[in-house]
């Protein structure tokens, strides 16, 4: 593969970053939360709960931050000049900058996930290796669909103010998602939607997990068996405790049981391919077609 | 502000905020039982001294028949001690906060009825009355979630429903059962890479 040393300069530019490292030790401790709430959920999968909050929470600005200069940084600088006269084709370039940097941040975040292992394995022991198993792959399917935003924004944009602008927009929309689909949900048909006790509308839950954190959310909830929502494990836990009332939404409660079959956690793998191909897909388009300088 | 000191004071208040956003364990380090009365003696100890996410603390009451007749107990809900809580006061009114504490005996009756935390719980209003024999012991163990505390400091064991407290019969006349343990309770520091 031409585009091998490509990808390795570009996994050895984010593992040697320092922003990389903190981000680990950013997800590291924020993650580690014993709570009697998320021990009631899942036991000693707790442990694998530690992954889900401290990925969801800082993974996504990380991962972007880490990725939007990618292509724009070298546009900026005119090193970009140097690496479209390299033997490669255009599309090579960008699947080498995705590949490098998934590998680079999957690299960390890899570290940070066997570290609250660690961490999780003294305190609590042994936890289920499925769970643990399948929220590792789920983060890094994660981490590869937030470098392929971060470089799709790289490739798009043309000043490094407007990637950085369109990033912030990108995690407030992401971190207001639910206000914003419960809005418009509202404004559509006309019912409110009371997070305490929501709809059990097919159309309002599909929406809500269509933004990765949510996809993410939503698969490794499914892996710890707490719930089917896209709310941290145990928020749903305690949504779907007796007597006990939480604004969350939760398919279990909304629905009384599974709910639709579209809103299977399965379909959430499905959403975060669909937000891998669509940004790889429209950063091919622009840097291919385009005058890349 | 620079960025080395943006990073910096990001990494620092992270850290500063790690541990402190899980939730406080507690550890029960003292409990001492004393003021019984009359016939009756009252005892505790600690089974289970660390409240934890795991695993609730728990503490075995005795009850003993030091007199030199056989006396009868009357209890609400479980006998004999009833359903008890944990209070800041050891004469607490309708305005202080009691933490329930929970027994495998409520899981056995249908006379109570308890949740987690103690947000609904309901109690049979019916008595059990039953004879505890001359120099007979009855022991009793209760848990206590670290969940259910507010703070650290130290407790009193009282009853969780007013007016439902056990009382105990020598010739014909009830007389309240009353005693006094004292609970204390620290909070137990968490280190992340800590030893069990």
């Amino acid at each position: 593969m031409r585009w091998s040393p490509l990808a390795r300069s570009e996994c050895r530019k984010v593992v040697t970053s320092k922003g990389t490292w903190i981000l680990t030790v950013f997800i590291v401790l924020w993650g580690f939360r014993p709570t009697y709430a998320g021990w009631d959920a899942v036991g000693r999968n707790l442990t694998v709960g530690y992954v889900q909050i401290g990925v969801s929470l800082f993974l996504p600005v990380g991962a972007l931050l880490l990725s939007y200069q990618s292509l724009i940084g070298e546009r900026t600088t005119g090193s970009l000049k140097f690496l479209l006269g390299l033997p490669l084709t255009r599309t090579q370039v960008l699947w080498a900058k995705v590949t490098g940097r998934t590998l680079g941040i999957g690299a960390a975040i890899v570290v940070a996930t066997f570290v609250l292992a660690v961490i999780g394995l003294l305190n609590h022991g042994m936890f289920d290796m499925l769970p643990f198993v399948g929220t590792l792959l789920a983060t890094l399917v994660f981490v590869s669909v937030l470098v392929a935003i971060g470089i799709c924004i790289s490739t798009v944009t043309h000043r490094t103010v407007t990637a950085a602008t369109t990033i912030f927009g990108y995690v407030l929309v992401t971190l207001f998602w639910s206000q914003i689909v419960t809005t418009i949900y509202t404004a559509v048909t006309g019912v409110p939607v009371d997070p305490y006790d929501a709809p059990a509308s097919g159309p309002l839950f599909l929406a809500l997990r269509l933004t990765p954190d949510g996809a993410y959310n939503v698969l490794t909830n499914w892996f710890l068996g707490v719930g089917n929502s896209t709310e941290l494990f145990h928020i749903v836990y305690t949504k779907l405790a007796p007597g006990v009332s939480v604004n969350a939404f939760v398919v279990e409660a909304a629905f009384g049981g599974p709910g639709p079959w579209y809103l299977h956690p399965v379909g959430s793998i499905l959403v975060l391919l669909v937000w891998l191909a669509v940004p790889l897909g429209l950063a091919r388009r622009v840097f291919t077609r385009g005058d890349a300088i | 502000m620079k960025r080395r000191d943006f990073v910096a004071a990001g990494t620092l208040s992270v850290v500063g905020l790690s541990g402190c956003l899980g939730d406080t364990e507690y550890r029960l380090t003292e409990i001492v039982a004393d003021d019984s009365a009359g016939p009756l003696s009252v005892s505790g100890r600690l089974a289970v001294t660390d409240s934890t996410i795991e695993h609730p603390a728990e503490l075995v009451l005795t009850l003993e028949n030091t007199g030199d007749e056989p006396v009868r107990v009357r209890s609400y809900g479980v006998w004999p001690f009833g359903v008890l809580a944990v209070a800041s006061s050891p004469t607490p009114d309708d305005e202080t906060w009691k933490t329930t504490l929970f027994s495998q005996s409520y899981e056995a009756t249908d006379r109570v009825e308890a949740s987690r935390g103690g947000a609904s719980m309901s109690m049979d209003g019916t008595p059990i009355t039953k004879p505890l024999g001359v120099g007979e012991t009855v022991s009793r163990r209760y848990e206590l979630r670290g969940d259910d505390l507010s703070r650290a400091g130290t407790y009193y064991v009282a009853e969780r429903f007013d007016g439902r407290a056990s009382q105990f019969q020598t010739d014909n006349d009830w007389e309240m059962f009353t005693y006094r343990v004292r609970i204390e309770i620290e909070q137990k520091t968490r280190v992340p890479l800590q030893q069990r």
